[in-house]
């Protein structure tokens, strides 16, 4: 039985997550509140195993919720719930330690399906985010261009192997888990646990370069 | 008698000249100029190992002399008078087309090893010379009258000629009519040191001079080339001329032709060089005098003509005088010409100007004979002074263009960077005006796009929600729709670098989940694609409108269980191909395009594309879009 936990600030979503969870046996909602300091102050608290959150929160960025709960639970799921699912937000929420996302309008069947995937190992990907993925992890090979773009285009100094390569590669290409696990001879499943090992490698790396950065301003002295 | 041609060249010989230690003095500097430094009794350790006595020199300062004309050796008691050596003719009024005898006597104490030789600086014109009555050797081809003049002699002794106590040299000198017939000093002595003399004189008095007439030649052949291929450049014409010139002059001096053209050059050769000279030097300080420089031209014309036809002897002496006063005031035109601007190269010049004229001076009175008998002639020596002004001349002008070149490289440099940045600036403002213009055109674009579409599909949502005929269903329906509309939108957005898979691709991750909850399966069987350079944002909007009005109408319509779809490169045609094939009930050939089959034709032809939807056999649809691979404009 998986604990949720639902940070989202507009109600009627709130409670269509709530009651879509509510049919599945697999999950309890262990609170559902609608700002990110109840979310941080609930995360303490409860301790769930996954965490539902909105980015656009009123009162700091769910982007926060995400890092805080990467920090101190280690073993929760966080999902991102997107209306678009666009890459920019994703990819940010990757980023902080998201291990996948949800679209808003998902269908209850997909919606919990996701949920399931996700805290059996596996991450959805977008073809546009396979490709961002494919782009920032491919210009890490010859010597980094200096600044040549924002943030989001910065070189990772994580390397992917040449499968997680291939995988992005089909994924930009269209192909679901299943063909693209037919097309590589592997499971759908073990496609998704790379996917899901892709995005981790991105969270390191950006934690990495965050505490970095934090480092150089004087905002850490120990880690 | 009759002069022959080279009998009346004697005279013009060295007829200008005056003394210049100083010049003299440098431009023997190179050749050693100690020709009588030597003391007698020189103590070689080399010839003291050959011979039992020490190394003999005896220089005869007086002779007995015999003027009888005859060939034969005379008698020891004929008519010998004692004379001091020089000997001059001319000085002594002797007749100078008769042979006459010199007699040297010496006394060895003991008969050297070592060989022994006579050294003669200067003889005029031949001599034939014997030792104790032996013949040692002749100075010229005698009755050739061979040129002799301007030559040194030395003439080898053998040591078993010589005998204990006294000894005797013969000689007999043919003055062949020269007008300086006469004998120098004369030397005897070890061979070694003898020799030694020997060709340091014969290196300043006939080699060098040959030496500067060959790089005199070869200046005038450069200068003239050069002049040849820049004609405004008339300093080096005449400078050409003005070596050529100066080569005639030399000829006389190391010719020992008596028929030689030196011969009938050596007189007029002196106003050759003073006119070409004062053209030379006029232009290589940019000034002109044309009415001297045309005097000095004319002068020498017609001081040739008159030297070859009005009769040598008739007019030497007056055209000398002349050559000498015209001299003068050429220096002195010079003068002022080369001091109007003091530049580096314009004084050097006029001391190289100076030297020669003091040069040529001390030849003229040289030949008069004020000097010893022996003294050298200097003017050939000369030559070089004037190549060295004109050699500083060349590099300063050289290097003058060269910098000049740099400068103007350097100037054309920035100038050529000054554009660079403008341009650059201009790109930039015209990049900047583009990319706004692009925008504006993009935000446009769009505006239509959100009007026409999810706009409008929302106004009548509400228009049927408000009118109350909206069933609950309709409105899921008609709000995804929307969604999906926007969702489509904002994928256009991201620049996918022409990458038409990336597009399909974010189209079936949007469209699937609700193909799938349809119950149609899709299956996915693209094929890699060139890059579409024309993908921005709308012309992927309408591209991905196509494809979803395809995947519209088979979900609405057809009632398949699956759609495929798939892609292809048609390189005959130069397009790509996206390929959307169901296998729901399909239409019968002929049946009229839907509203839906006519939009997405018309925003194929935007693209310079094409839509075409045709029945499959046995069922089904096919809608193949057609893409260019370069869109045209």
């Amino acid at each position: 039985m998986a604990r949720v936990l639902i940070v989202e600030d507009d109600a009627a979503m709130r409670s269509r997550y709530a009651e879509m969870l509510s049919h599945d046996p697999d999950f309890e909602v262990v609170a559902s509140v609608g700002t990110a300091g109840e979310g941080l102050a609930m995360m303490d608290l409860r301790k769930p195993d996954v965490l539902l959150v909105d980015l656009g929160l009123p009162d700091i960025s769910g982007i926060e919720v995400i890092r805080h709960a990467n920090q101190t639970l280690p073993h929760c799921e966080c999902m991102v719930v997107t209306v678009f699912g666009d890459e920019e937000h994703v990819l940010a929420s990757i980023e902080a330690g998201a291990a996948g996302y949800l679209l808003k309008d998902a269908s209850e069947e997909n919606f919990l399906a996701g949920i399931r995937e996700l805290i059996n190992g596996g991450s959805p990907i977008s073809p546009i985010i396979a490709r961002r993925l494919l782009k920032r992890f491919q210009s890490e090979g010859p010597a980094p261009a200096p600044s040549t773009g924002g943030k989001s285009e910065t070189t990772l100094d994580v390397a992917l192997s040449e499968r997680e390569k291939e995988i992005l590669l089909l994924a930009s290409k269209g192909f679901n888990y299943p063909e693209m696990g037919k097309l590589m001879g592997i499971s759908p499943h073990t496609v998704t646990s790379h996917v899901k090992k892709i995005y981790r490698k991105l969270a390191v790396h950006s934690r990495g370069e965050a505490v970095f950065e934090a480092n150089r301003m004087g905002l850490i002295r120990t880690l | 008698m009759k002069p022959t041609a080279w009998d009346l060249s004697v005279p013009f010989d060295a007829l200008t000249r005056c003394s210049a230690v100083l010049a003299l003095l440098a431009m023997m500097a190179a050749g050693s100029a100690t020709l009588h430094a030597q003391t007698t009794q020189a103590a070689q350790p080399a010839a003291k190992k050959r011979a039992d006595v020490a190394p003999i020199v005896i220089e005869f300062t007086e002779a007995d002399f015999l003027h009888n004309g005859e060939r034969e050796h005379p008698a020891a008691n004929a008519a010998w008078q004692n004379v001091p050596l020089p000997d001059s003719w001319r000085k002594a009024d002797r007749p100078r087309n008769k042979i006459g005898w010199y007699r040297l006597k010496f006394n060895l104490s003991a008969t050297p090893r070592a060989p022994q030789a006579i050294y003669i600086p200067r003889i005029t014109n031949n001599v034939a010379v014997h030792m104790n009555g032996i013949l040692l050797g002749v100075s010229g081809r005698i009755d050739a009258r061979e040129l002799s003049w301007n030559t040194a002699q030395m003439f080898f002794v053998p040591p078993n000629l010589l005998q204990d106590g006294p000894n005797e040299i013969l000689l007999r000198l043919h003055p062949d009519g020269m007008l300086r017939a006469g004998l120098s000093n004369v030397y005897f002595g070890d061979d070694a040191m003898m020799r030694e003399r020997f060709e340091q004189r014969l290196f300043i008095q006939s080699t060098a001079p040959k030496f500067i007439a060959w790089l005199l030649a070869l200046t005038a052949l450069l200068s003239l080339a050069l002049w040849a291929s820049r004609r405004q450049e008339t300093v080096f014409g005449f400078f050409g001329l003005l070596c050529l010139a100066m080569i005639a002059r030399l000829w006389h001096t190391f010719t020992r032709d008596p028929e030689s053209i030196g011969w009938l050059m050596a007189a007029p050769s002196i106003a050759w060089m003073m006119a070409t000279q004062t053209y030379f030097v006029l232009r290589f300080c940019d000034q002109r005098l044309p009415r001297f420089e045309k005097g000095m031209a004319a002068y020498a014309v017609i001081s040739t003509l008159l030297l070859f036809f009005a009769g040598y002897a008739q007019v030497v002496v007056g055209v000398f005088l002349i050559n000498t006063a015209l001299g003068l005031a050429m220096l002195a035109v010079l003068t002022r010409a080369l001091t109007r601007v003091p530049k580096f190269e314009n004084l050097l010049l006029l001391l190289a100007v100076y030297i020669n004229f003091a040069l040529a001076m001390h030849d003229l009175i040289n030949y008069q004979e004020k000097f010893e008998f022996d003294r050298l002639y200097v003017l050939p020596l000369g030559g070089p002074l004037m190549l060295f002004a004109v050699a500083v001349l060349l590099i300063r002008r050289f290097v003058g263009v060269l910098e000049q070149h740099e400068a103007l490289n350097t100037q054309l440099a920035a100038r050529v960077q000054e554009r660079e940045r403008e341009l650059s600036l201009s790109y930039e403002r015209l990049r900047t005006l583009d990319q706004q213009r692009a925008t504006a055109e993009e935000r446009q674009q769009l505006m239509r796009d959100m009007h026409d579409g999810i706009g409008s599909h929302l106004m009548s949502t509400l228009a049927l929600a408000r009118m109350g005929t909206l069933t609950q269903h309709n409105m899921q329906e008609i709000l995804a729709d929307c969604i999906d509309e926007l969702k489509i939108t904002i994928d256009s957005l991201e620049p996918v670098e022409s990458d038409l898979l990336v597009v399909l691709g974010n189209l079936r991750y949007r469209l699937e989940p609700r193909l799938n909850a349809a119950g149609i399966s899709l299956e996915w069987a693209v094929n890699d694609l060139p890059p579409l350079a024309y993908l921005d944002p709308e012309n992927t909007r309408s591209i991905l409108r196509i494809v979803q009005e395809a995947f519209t109408n088979t979900l609405k319509h057809a009632g398949a269980k699956r759609i495929t779809l798939s892609t292809g490169v048609d390189y005959a045609n130069a397009r790509v191909i996206v390929r959307v094939t169901d296998d729901g009930v399909g239409f019968k050939p002929g049946q009229p395009a839907g509203r839906g089959v006519e939009n997405m034709k018309n925003r194929a032809a935007k693209l310079n594309g094409d839509v075409e939807v045709v029945p499959l056999k046995g069922g089904g649809t096919c809608v193949n879009l057609y893409l260019p691979l370069a869109k045209m404009a």
